[in-house]
């Protein structure tokens, strides 16, 4: 065993220790309600939100618990402890009278039981009142959530012209009752997990029973399981867990935001995860043209779509190649510009004192430092901050003789192709740097093999034997028709699309 | 788990298709000793037998070893035989990504870029292909394919610009050129033709059928090898003789609008065929020398290939001018009997003997 290895298996073993504390079996609750009491009041410190209710009712002594804010008072009146008080007669025997009110009394309607005291910190955290009867050993977990929690809202980072103005928001059931709402089939599964070793954060794994590979449905839910992370407190702590590998600068798992591209997904095989308090909906897996398609494409004339699809790739390419390519050419091979092109160019950076590629890193930095200090701020800031960006750049720099004006036009046009793609903005900027670095230093060849590259790096992911550059590579014909091009809805309802059928993907599953 | 890569028909011919017609566009004199003349497009045409009767000893060892690799086979007879199968196999997919590599380093540092140290390019080209190889074969057939596509078009394109430029003057008769010219001209192309390297090592990875892709490619490739020799003779006539790289100099006459000239394209196709082709000679050549190296020093075998063959195609494009080691013709067609002829067919050979011996010893009775 090498030190690397020793060392893996060391800190497994003691993330394992921290969280699950195999040696130490669940503690049982006891018939001493006071007992109890303190136990959970010892869990949580003496913590002042809190709230222990002691009540006692026809000889009979209980304990209402619950966190501040966590529940809805109003419903644990009327569904529990007004009918309680207001009983004629409680069984006398302890477990007889659980029973009597679990069964009869309660009216919540989610309830479970809790016979450890390990499981009553975690209820009590996910806006559960839990109930206590002196000489039973079992508590009764009453549903009757309500969190301080941001209604349904419209998607603030993928909004759509025709598509429905909602978005996820930060309560998991809310999210998963989007989903229900739009896809009535009883085949859509929803199942629940915890993540997170502190945190216990709730998470759901939803896929349509018979659409998605169950292949597909067994890893994401191995994956989740076997999660070892303190907290997650977004969806984005979980995907580099999902993603097959972890490093690539191109996602094999996507987000959305949209309730209705989650379901489109859902017909088409995948697997979403919901996180609690996160607006964003994981999909595994997100094949690469995926990223080229929104949900307007498909309430728009098939011809638009389809024009403005080539217009999306035709970005990626520019977003990507644009500023190497003029640095490679501009540097290395002058003669390929058009003549009139050529002199003008000249003319421009003729005066300038930097070669192209170190103008265009300059401006480019410069540029990713205002888009980053404009998306922290505040909107009316924000918009100082261009100002002052497009005044310092556009105009300072150029008459300064620093930069050239042909290079302004190649940052601002790599700028405005790059947000045509959002999902892809964050490989597109580093790839953009690397090209200029290469353009300058190896150039147009550079930019090619470079460019090569990253097709390779794009066809060599796969999720789940899935190939993530399906339908282009593997080449699938009939995928195409939603891919390149969009066909119209007759075409397209014709055929059931579904992501483990694609060219490529494991054999088993089509 | 890992499964076995599966590669497609359709991948493998893409792939065929372009390293063949790539290492077409390098056709030089500093390489052939040989201008391309009238025979060359007669030669083209009359090639798709001869390709397929190059293919002929692959695969009746295929039909003995079914699908496994030559090297796996050779293994599965006995293990020293392996050893050295593997090893020859080995040298002669080094060979391959050295020559691709070389030949693309002499014209860029002879035509585009003399101030280029002879060291560049083959690091330029070679570096993507060690991360090729990392990324694994079905990825550099899927980006093959791509590039096979693009490639394959920007040089329709390249000729299509080039028609009106065509002179009927430039085309003279291949019979009006000496005994013998036609059969040099054939016997060039074919030491030219190694892509059964591939069908050899790649049985078993390839769904729906290896015969079905190289037929294709025997009938295809001739094809495209023909535009290319035909262009270039309608075109530069016989100014080719006198150009290092005809087809790039061709493309250089050609103007589509405010475009000077389409070299830039004809140089770009070469380098992506140049990159597809050493990625996967590259990854098969640390597949077959894999098995013959320690377990401790696997990990480095790739590393140290893509050093190994980046200081070789430096020094042979450094010294391609002085003619030391040119891959002419009667070294590659060395090559190709050896490994393509030779080899097979003394392996399928042996493989029939074991099985025959298995046959003649009687089966021990059950008690």
């Amino acid at each position: 065993m090498n030190a690397v290895t020793f060392l893996r298996q060391f800190f497994h073993t003691a993330r394992q220790q921290q969280y699950a504390d195999p040696q130490k079996p669940p503690e049982p609750l006891s018939k001493n309600l006071q007992e109890n009491i303190t136990r959970v009041k010892e869990a949580y410190g003496n913590s002042d939100d809190l709230t222990v209710r002691e009540l006692t009712v026809q000889n009979r002594r209980f304990a209402c618990l619950a966190l501040d804010n966590m529940v809805s008072k109003d419903d644990l009146n009327k569904m529990l402890l007004e009918k309680l008080t207001a009983a004629p007669r409680l069984p006398t025997d302890a477990e007889e009278c659980f029973s009597f009110i679990e069964r009869s009394l309660s009216t919540a309607p989610e309830q479970q039981r809790a016979e450890t005291v390990d499981e009553l910190p975690t209820l009590l955290a996910s806006g559960f009142a839990l109930l206590l009867l002196d000489g039973c050993a079992v508590a009764l977990a009453l549903g009757v959530q309500h969190f301080p929690a941001r209604g349904v809202e419209a998607p603030r980072n993928e909004e759509m012209e025709r598509a429905a103005h909602e978005a996820f928001v930060e309560v998991l059931r809310l999210n998963v009752a989007l989903l229900r709402r739009r896809m009535k089939t009883p085949a859509l599964r929803v199942e629940n997990l915890t993540v997170g070793g502190r945190s216990k954060t709730a998470a759901a794994i939803c896929y349509l029973q018979g659409s998605a590979s169950p292949k597909v449905v067994d890893f994401v839910r191995r994956r989740l399981q076997r999660i070892e992370i303190d907290a997650v407190l977004e969806s984005g702590y979980l995907q580099p867990f999902l993603e097959s590998r972890p490093l690539s600068l191109f996602p094999t798992v996507g987000a959305t935001e949209r309730p209705d591209a989650a379901c489109a997904k859902l017909c088409e095989g995948r697997v979403a995860v919901l996180v609690d308090g996160t607006p964003f909906c994981l999909i595994a897996p997100t094949l690469f043209c995926e990223h080229f398609q929104s949900m307007d494409d498909y309430t728009l004339h098939p011809a638009f779509a389809t024009f403005v699809r080539l217009l999306k790739y035709f970005s990626f390419f520019m977003a990507i190649v644009f500023p190497g390519l003029y640095v490679a050419i501009g540097e290395n091979n002058p003669e390929i510009f058009p003549t009139a092109v050529f002199f003008k160019l000249v003319d421009a950076e003729v005066t300038t004192p930097f070669s192209l590629m170190w103008e265009a890193l300059m401006i480019h930095t410069i540029y990713e430092i205002m888009r980053e200090a404009g998306l922290r701020l505040p909107q009316s800031v924000g918009h100082a901050v261009s100002i002052v960006g497009a005044l310092v750049i556009g105009e300072s720099a150029v008459s300064a003789g620093l930069i050239g004006a042909p290079m302004i036009i190649v940052v601002a046009v790599t700028a405005l192709s790059s947000y045509v793609i959002p999902t892809l903005y964050y490989p597109v900027a580093i790839l953009r740097f690397a090209m200029i670095l290469v353009g300058g230093i190896a150039g147009l060849f550079g930019v090619i093999l470079l460019f090569s590259l990253v097709l390779l790096e794009i066809a060599s992911l796969e999720f789940c034997s899935i190939p993530i550059f399906a339908p282009f590579l593997p080449f699938d014909r009939t995928a195409m028709r939603d891919a390149v091009v969009r066909a119209g809805w007759p075409t397209l309802a014709r055929h059931t699309a579904r992501v483990q059928a694609l060219h490529g993907a494991g054999e088993e599953d089509r | 788990m890992s499964r076995r890569p599966v590669i497609g028909a359709g991948q493998l011919f893409c792939y065929l298709l372009l390293s063949r017609v790539v290492l077409t566009l390098t056709y030089s004199i500093n390489f052939n000793a040989h201008t391309i003349g009238p025979t060359d497009w007669l030669a083209a045409l009359l090639l798709p037998p001869f390709l397929l009767a190059l293919a002929l000893p692959a695969f009746v060892l295929r039909r003995r070893s079914g699908p496994v690799s030559v090297c796996e086979y050779a293994f599965s007879l006995s293990k020293p035989l392996g050893r050295a199968v593997s090893l020859l196999y080995g040298a002669g997919f080094f060979l391959l990504t050295v020559l691709p590599v070389s030949r693309f380093s002499f014209f860029v540092t002879s035509t585009l870029q003399p101030e280029k140290s002879p060291l560049f390019f083959p690091l330029l080209l070679l570096l993507p292909a060690c991360y090729a190889v990392c990324r694994g074969l079905e990825a550099i057939f899927r980006l093959s394919a791509l590039l096979s596509v693009v490639c394959l078009l920007s040089l329709l394109a390249i000729v299509a610009v080039l028609l009106p430029r065509f002179d009927s003057l430039n085309i003279l008769s291949p019979f009006y050129e000496p005994r013998g010219a036609l059969g040099l001209s054939l016997l060039l192309l074919l030491s030219n033709s190694l892509e059964v390297f591939v069908v050899l090592m790649l049985p078993g990875a390839v769904r729906g059928g290896v015969k079905k892709a190289y037929l294709g490619y025997a009938l295809v490739a001739p094809l495209f090898l023909f535009l290319i020799f035909y262009t270039v003779l309608a075109v530069l006539g016989p100014y080719s003789a006198l150009q290092m790289f005809p087809f790039y100099t061709a493309a250089g006459v050609a103007k589509v609008g405010e475009l000077r000239n389409l070299s830039a394209v004809a140089a770009a196709v070469w380098i992506l065929g140049v990159f597809a082709k050493s990625s996967l000679s590259l990854l098969l050549c640390r597949r077959c020398l894999l098995p013959l190296t320690p377990k401790a020093a696997r990990p480095f075998l790739l590393p140290a290939l893509g050093a190994a063959a980046t200081a070789c195609a430096a020094w042979n494009s450094a010294t391609m001018a002085e003619n030391k080691l040119n891959f002419s013709m009667p070294l590659m067609l060395g090559v190709v009997g050896v490994y393509l002829i030779a080899l097979p067919l003394l392996l399928a050979a042996l493989g029939k003997r074991k099985e025959n011996r298995h046959r003649e010893t009687p089966a021990v009775p059950a008690r």
